[in-house]
């Protein structure tokens, strides 16, 4: 029994030592950088996003390292008659139930575009993730700038801007630290930011991190699977369509009538602007279903009141205008059939339609 | 088993393993059995079933050791009362407001409990009455109703018709009704260990176990839900020899279980991700990826299997029970013929002793129509093998799988007879030649079985066939 006893101590002895050992190092941090992406695998055509990951290949993390390193952009050559576009934005860019090959960027990738008067090839990265808050799109674009991109489009919508989305998002929330060095090197200034972070001693332990781990391991096994079906998300064959008979409701986040704009995050805009420096940056408008069933004189759909959104629209076009950024407003240029499974997800042919008035935007801003 | 009932069970085991005296030891290991038996049981969508299953596999137990048993001792009523006061102490955690005590949901009503124990009691009393008149009968009766059991459970449409009839018997909608709803934990392996003995017990051989020991032989809880099936004979002898001190087996065991835990939580859990499957395997863009997927999936079952063999095995250590082993290598075997010796040994070797030596000998006894020596190996593998397929489940593709590898083997001993004495030659003098001899011939093994997992693990023949096209 004293045997086992001494036996019992140096083991609970050596595990100590490790744990003490792996909270000083905290190896999370650079192990995200580690990737079989781009090497044994094929990099992502997407960031990696999903809920389901058995059947889609795919799932959410917060490792932002992990998850750059496992994207196409992360390894890329850039030529010299490549023209890079990054595209930032939501889940209807990222192409929810769409295909990679069949996503804005997808479609827009190897076209060749005249560009000051130059033939270039373009050659564009979807780094849309699929949560609705502009923080969370500052964060990624924080990523994007250090591969070198010569456009970066932005797809945006109302649903974005209200304060209480900004830190709803896991990617923002598990990230905050990064973002708020973001918001100190751009001088965002924001009342839903914490001035700062008090440090979580259990997460920095093995314990705390232990799912973190998991899902870099996870990560690279669906690498695999990523590699060898070319499948990243879930392609349900009936899925719901969007509501087209509304609610009688007139509110947006629980406001009726036009959203405050002191309420709205519009001071990411020009931040992400100053973060992008000589970096053009091509607002998009996103396209939203305009049903006509019941209530439709009331709601576009199932997220924004006309009068609202409309208010919205009026402010974003005018700030755009009065800072001299490029803007594509495409809100209202896809009939309800070219939805899929929400009010902002387009399906394929919605996608080649935007794909058309994208490209033109594109040359008449860079010409 | 998850992991936190591997390490109740620990805990629990090396406590025994310190009390004081063997009478008390083997009662607690006793009482440990039973409610382990209820424990490990998973939960199962049909009401109560996570309570009647473990308490049939129990009833069972019970029933052919009444039935195969010389024991006369007053020491058998003890343990039926033990057994018993076990079961009754798992139903009384219904008034108990702890959730998932003993069984993942809670008990059934205590009127029920009872009318079941009373037919079971009246049961257990016919069968006396009967074994009196006449052994041999109830021992085929019930060697016939074990083989109708496993024969309900691994046939999906027979299961899903027992699903059905016992969703209605508990108030439940049968519409709702599927073949996973019966998840009645280790059956396969109970019925093999009873089988065993009604098998030995009707061919004149001599059983006087206890019922107690029995009962630990048979639902022990480490080898439970995956095995070894281990000898009763080799069983009892440890469960009655004098322990050494634990710490002998201690760090063994512990080794023993690492080793498991490693191979089942981290390996084989993160290869299933990346392996084959029957929802994946059309969707293979190119074979390189197809093939890895089809290795992927041989690692997985490997190391699926033989994590649990290795956690049943130094679990069983704890305790001072040497568990056999049940997997050895299996795949780094030069031929077919040695992988089945390594692989899931305990089983093929009790199907070796209870069908393919009997068939054999059966065949070569008969000296009226003398059958050709080729002819006897190809049925008896065959046979052998389709029954090892069936074990799995009685469906086309487990059947096609016994079949590839009952053809394996028959070819393997014609090569094999007709290659032997160039083989041993080439062992004696070209020591290299062998040694790539034997790494082509592994290779070959190796792809045989691979290929052989297409028709495990995909249900649908068509699309087996579709993912063998997909390797090319």
């Amino acid at each position: 029994m004293n045997k086992i006893f001494r036996i019992i101590c140096k083991s609970l002895l050596i595990l100590f030592v490790l744990l003490v050992l792996y909270s000083l190092t905290q190896p999370v941090q650079w192990l995200g950088k580690i990737s079989f992406y781009n090497w044994i695998f094929p990099g992502r055509e997407r960031l990696p996003f999903g809920e389901n990951p058995r059947i889609a290949y795919n799932f959410s993390l917060n490792n932002l390292d992990a998850m750059f390193a496992s994207h196409k952009l992360h390894r890329a050559e850039k030529q010299d008659e490549d023209f890079r576009v990054l595209f930032i934005g939501d889940s209807s860019l990222w192409g929810t139930l769409l295909k990679p090959e069949e996503t804005l960027p997808g479609r827009l990738d190897r076209q060749e575009m005249m560009i000051h008067g130059k033939k270039m090839k373009i050659q564009t990265y979807n780094l849309a993730y699929p949560t609705l808050a502009l923080s969370k799109d500052l964060l990624i674009l924080n990523r994007a700038i250090q591969y070198q991109p010569d456009l970066i489009v932005w797809s945006m919508t109302m649903e974005s801007f209200p304060f209480d989305k900004q830190l709803s998002t896991a990617l923002v929330e598990n990230n905050l630290s990064e973002f708020l060095s973001i918001a100190q090197k751009t001088d965002l200034h924001a009342a839903w930011l914490p001035a700062s972070i008090t440090p979580d001693r259990y997460a920095m332990t093995l314990l705390g991190q232990r799912r973190d781990l998991a899902d870099l391991i996870r990560l690279q096994l669906y690498g695999f699977m990523w590699a060898g079906t070319g499948i990243d998300q879930n392609y349900p064959s009936e899925y719901p369509k969007p509501m087209t008979d509304l609610d009688p409701d007139a509110m947006f986040h629980g406001i009726e009538g036009p959203y405050p704009d002191e309420m709205m995050e519009w001071d990411i805009l020009s931040a992400a602007h100053r973060l992008a420096g000589p970096i053009p940056i091509l607002i998009m408008n996103e396209p939203i279903l305009m049903s006509h069933g019941k209530n439709s004189e009331i709601r576009y759909n199932f997220y924004y009141p006309r009068q609202a959104y409309d208010v919205w629209r009026e402010t974003l076009l005018k700030t755009c205008k009065s800072n001299q950024w490029p803007v594509l407003d495409v809100w209202d240029v896809l009939p309800p059939s070219d939805f899929s499974n929400s009010a902002i997800h387009y399906d394929a042919t919605g996608a080649e339609k935007i794909q058309k008035l994208l490209s033109d935007a594109m040359e008449s801003i860079l010409n | 088993m998850l992991l936190p009932d591997i390490l109740i069970l620990s805990a629990c085991l090396i406590l025994l393993r310190n009390l004081p005296g063997r009478n008390l030891q083997r009662n607690l290991l006793l009482i440990l059995t039973v409610i382990f038996v209820f424990k490990l049981q998973p939960i199962v969508p049909i009401r109560n079933f996570d309570f009647w299953f473990p308490f049939l596999s129990i009833g069972l137990t019970i029933l052919c050791w009444h039935l195969c048993s010389r024991s006369t001792q007053k020491k058998d009523l003890h343990d039926f009362l033990i057994i018993l006061a076990a079961v009754v102490c798992v139903e009384l955690t219904r008034l108990l407001d702890i959730p998932s005590l003993f069984t993942k949901t809670r008990p059934p009503q205590l009127q029920p409990f009872l009318v079941v124990l009373l037919l079971f009691l009246f049961l257990l009393s016919l069968t006396r009455f009967l074994h009196i008149s006449d052994q041999k009968i109830m021992l085929t009766s019930g060697m016939v109703f074990l083989i109708f059991i496993l024969i309900l459970l691994k046939t999906p449409s027979l299961t899903l018709g027992t699903s059905r009839f016992l969703r209605m018997i508990s108030g439940q909608s049968p519409e709702n009704a599927a073949v996973s709803d019966i998840r009645w934990l280790g059956v396969s392996y109970l019925v093999f260990r009873i089988l065993s003995i009604l098998i030995d017990t009707r061919n004149g051989r001599k059983f006087s176990m206890l019922l107690g020991d029995f009962m630990i032989y048979v639902c022990f809880p480490p080898a439970l839900s995956a095995g070894p099936i281990d000898r009763y004979d080799r069983f009892y002898k440890d469960l009655h020899a004098v322990p050494s001190e634990l710490s002998e087996d201690f760090i063994a065991a512990l080794e023993r279980i690492a080793s498991g835990l490693f191979k089942k939580f981290i390996l084989a859990d993160s290869l299933s991700i990346v392996s084959l499957s029957a929802q994946n395997s059309h969707l293979w863009i190119q074979p390189i990826w197809a093939w890895s997927a089809l290795f992927f999936y041989g690692l997985q079952i490997y190391f699926d299997f033989s994590g649990y063999s290795d956690i049943a095995i130094g679990l069983g250590r704890l305790i001072g029970i040497h568990l056999p082993e049940n997997f050895q290598h299996p795949y780094l075997k030069p031929d077919i013929a040695k992988f089945w010796n390594n692989w899931h040994m305990t089983l093929t070797q009790w199907i070796r002793s209870y069908v393919f030596n009997p068939i054999t000998r059966k065949l070569r006894s008969d000296k009226t129509h003398p059958k050709p020596q080729w002819l006897i190996i190809l049925v008896t593998q065959m046979i052998t093998m389709l029954l090892i397929g069936l074990w799995h489940g009685v469906t086309l593709n487990f059947l096609i799988w016994g079949a590839w590898h009952g053809a394996g083997l028959f070819l393997h001993q014609h090569y094999y007879q007709a290659t032997k004495n160039w083989i041993i030659n080439l062992q004696g003098h070209n020591r290299f030649l062998y040694h790539v001899y034997t790494f082509f011939s592994t290779a070959i093994t190796i792809l045989f079985v691979m290929t052989g997992w297409i028709w495990f693990v995909i249900p649908k023949t068509g699309d087996a066939l579709q993912f063998f096209s997909r390797l090319f």
